[in-house]
């Protein structure tokens, strides 16, 4: 080892070590920590180091690829939460455009009709017996709601309040049996009323009974409030026409109605507390 | 007008194989998700490449391509010529080992690897590590990551080894037969 070491290439590897010494302080000083030789040879290297990146990159797309599991699992927790997130913003955001499309047409409601007086509410509660039939809202007397103030949602009927409290309020609606309301059927002008059964109360339907048997109102037809009662203003819209059959009590015919409001979706609606021509309405201190 | 023999031809042959061959090595090392990296250890397959050459080449050229895999990689890693000094040295050392004290062959090489990445290792792990927290700072990456990466480099330096050897064997120099 004694000849290596006094040998001319151990000499010049000394002299070029300590060049590259040299070169690395003055690099710490002049260049920020590059020296000239790593920027040359970062630079004739660099379309090397690209194209091996795009294989890399390529790679990493194959079922077997080259990456750890601890990455992998990693990436794979990530999308996992990255996923959670957006379902999380995606479930936000269709509540934001049905509350959007309620009060789009709650506005276009309140336009046409400026004497209307509303008060918002939520659904907090069903009825055991017919979900459909019976709610209760989570506004009551202390927010302006007495009995028989109409519940609509957009422009269709929902049902009338029954009874208050201080701070809730039931309401029933166009599928419960005791509810009745005067309509008529936009395209050939009948009127009549609307109710339900319990048996079509259980499909979602009601009915609008007392037709004569040569009745004009055909499937297809709109049923709106005829504000007669002095109850429910004029022109909330009921439902459409399924059927016309003919009444196994007597000879007239009714009508089978596929309400607007949907029943079994309802979550907010609004409370009519007002409107020019409004009967019937509980007195405050009566209630 | 000087004329180069075949040997001459050969040779530069071989070495511009060698030279090929550490900027390939480089781009797989240098490169992530090239090589199989188990639970994020990389493997440092330049030194042993470099101890090869080294070994078939003498000193001499062994130091020049020391050189060049060193300045390769500090192009890469942005240090100021600390894998270019290294390299250097081991490309050294191993052609004179080779040349005066031992032969050349896959045991050899694997012993000379372990020595030059076990150093590596150790002087990576005592420059970069922090040692105001001793275990989590201190022994905890030499175990989980310096001596990991020391065992999975020395288990691929004999492909590296054998592939400088069929480059040698495929471009025979007189001096090394």
């Amino acid at each position: 080892m004694r000849r290596f070491f006094r040998s001319t290439a151990f000499k010049i590897c000394i002299v070029v070590v300590l060049a590259l010494f040299a070169g690395s302080l003055l690099a710490t000083h002049l260049h920020g920590n590059t020296t000239p030789v790593n920027i040359v040879v970062g630079t004739v290297l660099a379309p090397l180091q690209r194209a091996s990146a795009f294989v890399a990159d390529q790679l990493s797309t194959v079922r077997f690829s080259f990456r750890s599991s601890a990455h992998l699992s990693d990436e794979v927790e990530r999308l996992q939460k990255e996923v959670e997130d957006l379902q999380s913003q995606l479930v936000d955001y269709e509540k934001a455009k049905e509350k959007i499309t309620l009060y789009e047409e709650f506005l276009e409601l309140k336009e046409s009709n400026q004497d209307y007086q509303f008060t918002s509410a939520s659904i907090v509660g069903r009825g055991a017996e017919n979900p459909s039939g019976t709610f209760v809202l989570n506004r009551g007397s202390k927010h302006g709601i007495l009995v028989n103030d109409p519940v609509i949602h957009g422009k269709s009927l929902v049902g009338v309040v029954t009874s208050v409290t201080p701070m809730t309020a039931t309401v029933k609606t166009l599928l419960n049996p005791e509810i009745s309301v005067g309509v008529y059927e936009t395209g050939v002008g009948t009127t009549g009323y609307v109710t339900t059964t319990t048996e079509l109360a259980k499909d979602g339907l009601c009915r609008m009974p007392g037709l004569p048997n040569n009745t004009s109102i055909s499937p297809g037809g709109t049923v709106c409030t005829s504000g007669t009662s002095g109850t429910y203003p004029q022109d909330l819209i009921i439902g459409t026409v399924l059927r016309v059959e003919d009444d196994a009590m007597d000879i007239s015919s009714y009508a089978v109605i596929e309400p607007a409001a949907p029943f079994d979706k309802l979550k907010d609606v609004f409370v009519i507390t007002g409107f020019e021509g409004q009967a019937n309405r509980a007195q405050e201190d009566a209630s | 007008m000087t004329r180069f023999s075949a040997q001459d031809i050969a040779r530069l042959q071989r070495r511009l194989c060698y030279a090929a061959l550490l900027v390939l090595l480089h781009l797989l090392q240098n490169t992530p998700g090239l090589i199989p990296a188990p639970f994020g250890v990389h493997a440092v397959i330049l030194i042993p490449a470099v101890i090869a050459i080294g070994m078939f080449e003498r000193e001499m050229s062994g130091m020049l391509f020391g050189l060049l895999a060193g300045l390769l990689w500090d192009a890469m890693d942005l240090s100021t010529n600390y894998h270019a000094i290294y390299l250097t040295l081991i490309g050294c050392f191993s052609g004179g080992l080779a040349r005066h004290l031992m032969r050349n062959n896959i045991m050899t090489a694997t012993l000379l690897n372990g020595l030059a990445l076990g150093l590596y290792s150790l002087i990576s792990w005592g420059v970069f590590v922090d040692f105001s927290s001793l275990w989590a700072g201190g022994f905890l990456p030499l175990l989980r990551y310096y001596l990991p990466m020391f065992l999975y480099s020395l288990v691929l330096s004999p492909l590296v080894y054998y592939l400088v050897r069929a480059i040698s064997r495929r471009f025979p120099d007189p001096i090394t037969e």
